[in-house]
């Protein structure tokens, strides 16, 4: 039997919610007279929004400049925040552990999602070719909230695109881009990033004067 | 303009194109020096990535890219939304300059900056010629 070269990450039920006590009520404090939170000791408040409200930031924007414009500086967003959430969760484990290699860096993202209420995923990386495949198999909360005001022509997370980019990018020191291939927002079944050296749009995705 | 610059500027996102695919639109993007006034062109993927450019940062060009990807994009949603048809191209005549905005087949947009001396009817012609000469090799890649 051949030795697979696919390492994988995902989360039971129990994962999940043990996930959730730690992101969203452990590493989350509250500052009384501010009336904010903070997130693993960060400067910068964290709030609690509406999923659907962050596609309405996609919605306006793309029905500007069209989907694709819309969908580069969704994707242009997602990915500081995937890349400094990388920096901060490697921070936040430094010490803790007896050392964190790339692969558990990167399926450290996994248990932060779910417990940060972003959606279940699992993350799969071939260690020979290095691509990188992270699925939804409920959706993300952008894709439910997205759906919920109906299914979209285009997908709904390109955000959680480039968030997956930027984390994968930054612990494994690749230069990938991320695309969503499968989207529960436009009618999939689970959402779907896939990493590639230099994505090409599907001819549907391209914008016609027709 | 700085909210761009913040999103583009300051990170440095990978995203490149093959060097297969860019030298050969590096040679087609020099065609529109044949027009006087020429300043500087970038072949944008739809999405505003640059794929390849004549400035001289690159921070320059994703900031052009994104620009000209979102003014297509709006171009063209006014056109559909006016009953105007399909969007074939713009100019943008300002004080400075002159932008000059054109698809390269559905891929990708062709943009280039001119001074206010140019000749734009001519610019016109050559950037059809090279827009489609960019959609011919974007196709075979």
């Amino acid at each position: 039997m051949e030795a697979t070269t696919i390492k994988r990450a995902s989360l039971t039920n129990e994962e999940s919610q043990k996930a959730f006590q730690r992101i969203s009520k452990d590493l989350l404090a509250h500052d009384p007279e501010r009336g904010t939170n903070h997130w693993g000791g960060a400067a910068v408040p964290a709030m609690l929004l509406g999923a659907d409200r962050i596609v309405d930031f996609l919605r306006v924007l793309e029905s500007i400049t069209g989907f694709l414009p819309a969908r580069r500086q969704s994707y242009l967003v997602g990915y500081k925040s995937g890349k400094r959430g990388a920096e901060l969760v490697a921070g936040l484990d430094s010490g803790k552990l007896p050392e964190q290699g790339p692969w558990l860096r990167l399926a450290a993202a996994a248990p932060t999602l779910s417990g940060a209420g972003w959606g279940r995923c699992s993350i799969e990386y071939d260690e020979v070719s290095r691509a990188v495949r992270w699925e939804f198999a409920q959706g993300t909360a952008l894709a439910i909230g997205a759906l919920l005001e109906g299914v979209r022509k285009d997908p709904s997370c390109p955000f959680v695109a480039g968030f997956a980019a930027g984390w994968t990018n930054q612990v494994l020191e690749s230069e990938f881009e991320f695309k969503e291939v499968e989207c529960v927002g436009s009618g999939g079944s689970r959402c779907v990033f896939e990493s590639g050296e230099f994505i090409r749009f599907r001819r549907a995705e391209v914008p016609t004067d027709e | 303009m700085q909210t761009l610059q913040i999103l583009v500027g300051n990170e440095n996102i990978p995203g490149k194109a093959p060097a297969s695919l860019t030298n050969r639109l590096q040679a087609c993007l020099l065609q529109m020096r044949e027009v006087d006034g020429f300043i500087a062109g970038v072949v944008s993927r739809a999405d505003g990535l640059v794929i390849q450019h004549t400035l001289q940062s690159a921070q320059e060009a994703a900031t052009l890219c994104a620009l000209a990807v979102a003014t297509v994009g709006s171009s063209r949603a006014t056109a559909s939304r006016l009953g105007l048809g399909g969007f074939d191209h713009g100019f943008l005549v300002c004080d400075g300059g002159v932008l000059l905005l054109t698809g390269a087949g559905r891929e990708a947009v062709l943009a280039c900056l001119l001074d206010t001396k140019s000749n734009l009817g001519m610019a016109k012609i050559i950037m059809a010629r090279v827009a489609g000469m960019v959609e011919t090799i974007l196709a075979e890649a």
